[in-house]
């Protein structure tokens, strides 16, 4: 049932992302919903969470070219995160929220040294995406936060 | 440890999984861009429609923008006849609003723009035109304002279309007054004109055409205007800004020009 809601809820995002004029881009840069969803949904168990983040990964993907950057990125911070909440952290939404932050300067780092490398980067624009995005992360975790005990 | 193992596993076959989409969504009609392409495109038929409904104009601001646009387009028109050497015909711009003159052997596949990726920051959309109308890697891309980019990524109901301000672009271009050649490329994100000859005779406000060399972009086609010349720091060479002709980020409809007289004919130096 809860599979069923997220992958409604990805599906929603992933219209709302990339259907022209739905969402505001201050400065020319949207908010990437779908990687704040992978990040909000690390409270999951390893697994899933780690299957989300590559299923968000791949459908951003998808929209600029071929699969590849952020599919294998929000798979391994998916993976790590979810791994880090699960044993060194304690399970609650400030946590969440403090990793969060770690994962989306981690993964925008890594897509402006790539844009950097290979031609094109206005770097405003990607301080305004990792902004926006890491906004979208506060209330979707709330959302998606995990209450049940999964505790062994 | 046995569910660090169990874990440790499942990332690497979910790994594996990525690995496998990314092999099948390389190319041209890869199959996993065309099945999502086919499973989405009606929907995002609907709401790129229903989007772009909610920033209509009112009936005032279209008659209004009408009158702006058949005056600008008779000074063009006559801009054209008396500046750029025509071999008897006049060409003008392809309009969605029934302004059409017949260019010899241009043909046009209009469509929507369905998408707009969030990563791209260069104006980049996807078209609902794909290789089932004909439209295939490279074919030019205008809208009734001017040239828009040109198609990099085709499958069988939609195509990626890559804009001017996209780094890589490169666009053989004319001046409509002085007619100096250069190539419009991209420079932090705005055309510019390069490659000028050393004395040249470009101002600001000078309407720039694409020229057809390379057999790319149909000749004739209006780029946008010159908004500044400034001087490249490093090599000392000049170069123009210009201000593209077409308004990217708003754009809702664009054409794929899929055939014209001089496509894929490159001049012999």
């Amino acid at each position: 049932m809860r599979a069923a809601l997220i992958s409604s809820e990805l599906f929603a995002l992933y219209i709302l992302e990339n259907t022209p004029q739905l969402s505001l881009n201050p400065g020319g840069a949207k908010p990437l919903f779908l990687v704040a969803a992978a990040i909000s949904l690390t409270s999951d168990e390893v697994i899933p969470a780690t299957v989300y983040g590559a299923v968000c990964g791949a459908l951003t993907d998808l929209e600029s070219g071929s699969v590849g950057f952020f599919a294998v990125g929000l798979t391994l911070l998916c993976y790590f995160q979810s791994s880090l909440l699960h044993t060194s952290f304690k399970r609650n939404l400030p946590s969440l929220w403090l990793l969060s932050l770690g994962s989306a300067a981690v993964i925008f780092g890594a897509d402006f040294l790539t844009r950097l490398i290979f031609g094109g980067v206005i770097w405003q624009r990607c301080l305004i995406r990792a902004a926006l995005t890491y906004l979208c992360v506060l209330p979707l975790s709330a959302v998606n936060f995990r209450r049940n005990n999964d505790e062994e | 440890m046995k569910s660090r193992r169990k874990n440790r596993k499942a990332l690497l076959l979910t790994l594996i999984a990525v690995l496998l989409m990314g092999v099948l969504s390389v190319g041209d009609n890869s199959p996993l861009r065309t099945a999502l392409s086919a499973l989405t495109g009606g929907i995002f038929s609907l709401t790129a429609k229903a989007a772009s409904g909610l920033s209509e104009p009112s009936a005032e601001e279209l008659a209004e923008e009408n009158e702006r646009l058949k005056s600008e387009n008779a000074s063009l028109q006559k801009a054209l006849a008396e500046n750029l050497e025509l071999r008897g015909e006049n060409k003008t711009l392809w309009s969605y609003f029934g302004l059409k003159k017949s260019a010899p052997g241009l043909e046009l596949v209009p469509a929507f723009v369905l998408r707009r990726a969030a990563t791209d920051d260069f104006g980049g959309f996807t078209l609902g035109a794909g290789s089932d109308l004909g439209v295939k890697t490279n074919d030019a891309v205008i809208c009734e304002s001017g040239l828009v980019g040109r198609v990099v990524a085709v499958d069988g109901s939609a195509c990626r279309v890559a804009t001017i301000l996209s780094p890589g672009s490169r666009v053989a271009v004319t001046d409509g007054e002085s007619s100096d050649s250069g190539i419009l490329t991209s420079r932090d994100g705005n055309p510019a004109i390069t490659q000028l000859p050393e004395k040249h005779n470009i101002k600001t406000g000078d309407l720039i055409l694409t020229s057809g060399e390379g057999g790319i972009y149909p000749p004739g086609i209006i780029a946008g205007t010159v908004s500044e010349l400034k001087t490249d720091p490093y090599d000392s060479s000049v170069y123009a800004v210009v201000e593209p002709a077409a308004d990217f980020e708003e754009l809702s409809e664009a054409a794929v020009v899929v055939a014209f007289s001089a496509k894929g004919v490159t001049k012999a130096e």
